[in-house]
């Protein structure tokens, strides 16, 4: 039990604050809180009071009856006593209203920090500080100062801002969407959205999670977590601040780096979390898992009385990965039978627009029964003929007839389809106003079930002999010397240790050595500049290719310097790196930087020189990484087909490259001291692989 | 040989050096002085501070001002007259300072050469205290290095006494040079090297505290953290992405950006800055200061421009101060390690 659910089923709670002001935030937490129809015990404390609404008030939590929750709404410097006293009290949820802590500065850090003293002293569960609060539909409880609570409802909904919260309420209240739970996480100091998923996947009221955050509290945890609950529910987030100025935004908002959108992306879909856009396909998302499982498969029909929005739709379908449904013959030849000749009995079904409802019922009866198809579009534009509100109850009908075959509305129109809204919302079905927006949700809900698949597949982490000693040696060394970057015949025998393909490479620090290290290693050799300060070595004249002979390596160890010292004159280079120059190959990239919330990403693609022109790149967390995700991020990329052999090439060791990443995602999650790792170009040849240049920067 | 000469140019370490050579002699059982005939003092402080360790970590009797007669400054030809002649006041405070001691560690100011129009330079003034000269010496590139070869012959030409030469605060890309052509160059000349002791961040590079007397800026954030030391200058002014991959490849580095960039700001603060340096005038955010904070991260705001603040950087160098512990163990540290002391001693005891 992890102690949350205190806020689910509280036998007790006092309103510390709690006020006979219609003005203060004490008056309006203690009316909800009596409004929400709450069974427990509820004990208002205040020193000026004795009475209020009918309820005994008690000049303290100390003399109050013992409590099992405490809603503080007293100004910030007071709250770290009052919270105090309710550890003591025994006191087992805090719910911080009071604002004023981390989010005004150093002042208000300190005393969050006190009062999280007190809150893990004690062995309390907090949320807040600086919150709305929170409304359970079920218990039920509104313990926030919300000014209309939602209805009844499947979602469980999240926010780290308190005006997301009061707009999504408004607005739900408009559209009829409920809520299981309604949270305000606000500075999120103690219990945070790791928290609120853990405890919703758990809620036998909540069909689905749906939240807004900001940034995440507890990387690893959170992932954990969520990969868990959705498992059981979908959960659907929005994560804002994802452009540039947006981050800065959010960096100047929250006081946290913003993880990279490329690492949230990755991540969420991980862990099974759908990822909204916006906070309209957040909410689209939310109704439509809250109203109807997934559809069992991705084939879907559409059956409307409008040719234009029934191609519209149809494109939609395509461009969302799903399928259109191909009709069983015998289906084709009853539409056939049934609908006017002029009618289109193929997917999209097109009733024409002067059909009736019992043309849709028609139509519908047959494309339902059909073992083809999984889902069903009603998509309809009303007419003379057609009534929004009659479609919308033969669409429930036959919802209730044929359950397998899952339902979405797109109904265009006015004022007209708000009655017709209604009573499919009222019988779980989604319902829109454009076609896009229907086919889009019900993409997600495919794709959830894809999700949900993937997680439940059982996968092993493979484990390779590597030396640990000789990378941690390395490391010491290069730590010893002040240093964050290694240098590039270091890097080199870092992955050598791990078992990935290198091509060795030795430093020169006189153009003599140099001769003897390429004498001894083979011509041609590639010799590079070696400086923790030069990120691009080309760019500045530091890379020699092709040299034959000894002279070549003589004088290309010179021209380096003189070049280098030409464009940089302050660096002061660590000499000069003698490759053996390997025959070409297909060249890819593998890298790997630390993302601030999640850990260690894994990069592939595209390798070489255009790698940042082209992108053409994906990436994984590195963290339990398997050999199929990797083979999955191959096939993700433009360097897949490349590997396959184009145009008349022989197959690469695609085998190769996906130990390649699989070893250095070891490699990274074991020395979490690496920061970024480049391995650019990795040269895949037909029986092998072979990095060719390795960059590491640790910590 | 009482007298021992410390020729250097600045960022040499001639002072760290000092301070270990003097400790070694006490060590030896020998009463030590220190005396710094021109001082010089770069910012706001009355006294040369070199001369402030000393006193205070040798344990040194004789007054500051004896210590350090005659301050240098880029127009010292304004305040001291060329036509009046200086060395009988140097004399004289010399004498105070070094009665009594069996040796005075005599520290030149930041080039040999400075003064030479008074006829106070450094060569000039190992004459006139009969003092053995060690160079000591941070070589760069191979400029630097004849300029160490002159110098050594000058001293050889001017009929002045040489210990010999120590390589002192040599970056680590450097090491190898310095050992395999530079010290046998000298050899080869017969110049005596009796070490290389290679850079330290620890004492090389300076701290924030340094720092910010030079920027002269407004310290928002600074309980702590401010002898982090800085070793790195990065101008903040791409994308945080961008940004993110420069921040992690330094160690030790000081940012310098505008307030308002707080995604920039928050990611120096993640990946460890020493300082955050704001120009422009541009308060943060609160919660980027709480963050800082939290970190121990001082946060210097600075009215002016980064073009400004950067060229006012160039000037910051490190001094070790009294109080710095870890800087004199260091040194010490250095000094034991990197440089044969025996035989070092003994030229100076038999010179």
């Amino acid at each position: 039990m992890s102690g949350v659910d205190i806020f689910f089923n509280p036998k007790s709670v006092a309103v510390i604050g709690a006020s006979k002001a219609r003005e203060k935030v004490g008056y309006a937490v203690i009316t909800n809180i009596i409004k929400s129809g709450y069974q427990g015990e509820i004990y208002p404390i205040n020193p000026k009071e004795s009475e209020m609404f009918g309820y005994k008030v008690y000049p303290s939590i100390d003399v109050a009856p013992e409590t099992d929750l405490a809603v503080i709404a007293v100004p910030a410097p007071y709250v770290a006593s009052v919270a105090e006293a309710c550890g003591k009290k025994g006191v087992k949820g805090l719910v911080v209203i009071t604002a004023g802590f981390k989010e005004v500065g150093k002042e208000g850090l300190a005393l969050e920090k006190e009062l999280m003293e007190i809150v893990d002293r004690y062995g309390m569960q907090m949320m807040g500080p600086n919150c709305l609060g929170y409304i359970d539909t079920h218990t039920p409880i509104n313990a926030s100062f919300v000014a209309r609570p939602p209805i009844k409802g499947d979602i469980a909904f999240f926010s780290q801002s308190g005006a997301v919260c009061v707009a999504v309420l408004e607005w739900s209240l408009k559209r009829n969407i409920g809520y299981s739970k309604f949270i305000s996480m606000g500075n999120k100091a103690h219990l945070n959205e790791a928290d609120f998923i853990e405890e919703a996947a758990k809620d036998p009221h909540t069909r689905v999670i749906a939240g807004y955050i900001e940034s995440v509290e507890e990387g690893e945890r959170f992932l954990e977590i969520a990969r868990e609950a959705s498992k059981e529910k979908p959960i659907v987030l929005i994560k804002s601040g994802v452009s540039e100025a947006g981050a800065k935004a959010a960096s100047s908002h929250t006081g946290a780096l913003a993880g990279s959108n490329v690492a949230y992306d990755t991540a969420f879909r991980q862990a099974g979390i759908m990822r909204a856009k916006s906070l309209q396909e957040l909410f689209d998302l939310a109704s439509a898992f809250a109203k109807q499982d997934a559809p069992k498969g991705n084939r879907v029909a559409i059956v409307t009385n409008a040719g234009g929005p029934g191609i519209i739709a149809t494109d939609s379908v395509e461009l969302n990965d799903l399928k259109m449904a191909s009709f069983e013959k015998e289906t084709v030849d009853n539409l056939r039978a049934g609908l006017p000749a002029e009618s289109n009995v193929y997917n999209p079904v097109d009733v024409i627009g002067d059909a009736g409802e019992d043309r849709f019922r028609y139509a519908m009866e047959h494309v339902m029964k059909d073992p083809n198809v999984d889902a069903v579009l009603v998509l309809m534009v009303a007419t003379a003929m057609t009534g929004p509100h009659e479609i919308a109850e033969l669409t429930v009908e036959m919802h209730k007839k044929y359950p397998d075959v899952s339902v979405v509305g797109a109904f265009m129109g006015g004022e007209t389809i708000d009655e017709a809204f209604k009573l499919m919302s009222d019988n779980n079905i989604p319902a829109y106003t454009f076609p896009e927006q229907a086919i889009e949700s019900l993409a997600r809900l495919v794709k959830y079930n894809e999700l949900r698949e993937r997680l439940q597949r059982q996968t092993e982490v493979e484990e390779f002999d590597v030396n640990k000693e000789a990378v941690a040696s390395i490391f010491k060394k290069v730590k010893e010397e002040d240093r964050v970057v290694l240098l590039g015949s270091e890097a080199m025998q870092v992955i050598e240790a791990y078992g990935i393909g290198s091509a060795p490479v030795a430093l020169a620090k006189t153009a003599e050595q140099a001769g003897d290290l390429a004498d001894a290693m083979g011509y041609p050799v590639v010799l590079k500049v070696a400086s923790p300060k030069i990120m691009h070595k080309t760019d500045v004249g530091g890379v020699k290719l092709k040299l034959q002979t000894r002279e070549e390596v003589e004088q290309g160890f010179i021209e380096i310097l003189e070049n280098v010292h030409r464009y940089l004159p302050d660096v002061l280079v660590d000499g000069v790196e003698v490759q053996k120059m390997l025959p070409q190959g297909r060249e890819m990239i593998i890298g790997m930087f630390k993302d601030v919330q999640f850990g260690p990403m894994i990069m592939f693609g595209l390798g070489g020189i255009y790698v940042n022109l082209l992108q053409d790149v994906s990436f994984r967390l590195a963290n339990g990484l398997n050999r199929e995700e990797a083979m999955e991020m191959i096939q993700e990329t433009k360097a897949y087909t490349l590997l396959k052999g184009y145009r008349g090439e022989k197959q690469a060791d695609i085998d190769g490259v996906v130990e390649t990443i699989l070893r250095v995602s070891k490699l990274v999650t074991d020395f979490p001291e690496i920061t970024e790792l480049d391995i650019n170009p990795l040269f895949a040849y037909e029986e092998s692989v072979n990095s060719i240049d390795v960059k590491i920067t640790i910590s | 040989m009482k007298n021992i000469f410390i020729i250097g140019t600045g960022g040499s370490g001639k002072t760290a050096f000092g301070l270990s050579l003097g400790k070694a002699l006490q060590d030896a059982g020998k009463k030590v002085a220190y005396f710094k005939p021109v001082g010089s003092t770069l910012r706001q402080d009355s006294v040369d501070q070199d001369v402030v360790l000393m006193k205070e970590t040798l344990g040194l009797e004789a007054d500051l001002e004896d210590m350090v007669p005659i301050q240098c400054s880029p127009f010292y030809l304004t305040k001291y007259p060329h036509n009046k002649d200086y060395m009988p006041i140097i004399r004289a405070a010399y004498e105070k300072v070094a009665k009594d001691a069996d040796h005075v560690i005599i520290e030149g100011t930041t080039s040999p050469r400075t003064m030479f129009a008074l006829g106070l330079d450094a060569f000039t003034l190992a004459k006139e205290f009969d003092a053995g000269i060690i160079m000591v010496k941070r070589v760069e590139h191979d400029g630097e290095f004849d300029r160490l070869m002159l110098y050594n012959e000058y001293i050889d030409l001017k009929g002045l006494k040489r210990i010999g030469t120590v390589f002192n605060n040599i970056p680590h890309a450097l090491l190898d040079k310095t050992k395999g052509i530079y010290q046998t160059i000298l050899e080869e000349h017969n110049c005596e090297v009796y070490g290389v002791i290679p850079a330290n961040v620890r004492i090389s590079s300076p701290t924030v505290k340094e720092i910010n007397e030079v920027l002269g800026g407004e310290l928002l954030e600074g309980d702590t953290g401010l002898n982090n030391i800085v070793e790195d200058i990065l101008i903040g002014a791409m994308t945080l992405e961008s940004a993110l991959h420069y921040l992690r490849r330094a160690a030790n580095k000081a940012i310098v950006t505008g307030g308002d960039r707080a995604d920039l700001l928050m990611a120096a603060i993640e990946t460890n800055a020493s300082v955050l340096i704001l120009t422009g005038g541009l308060y943060p955010s609160v919660n980027v200061l709480a963050r800082a904070h939290e970190k121990k991260i001082p946060v210097i705001l600075v009215h002016y421009d980064t073009y400004t603040a950067i060229e006012k950087l160039h000037d910051v160098a490190r001094k070790i101060s009294p109080t710095d512990l870890e800087g004199i163990e260091v040194a010490h540290d250095n000094f034991n390690k990197f440089v044969e002391k025996d035989r070092l001693l003994e030229k100076i005891f038999t010179l």
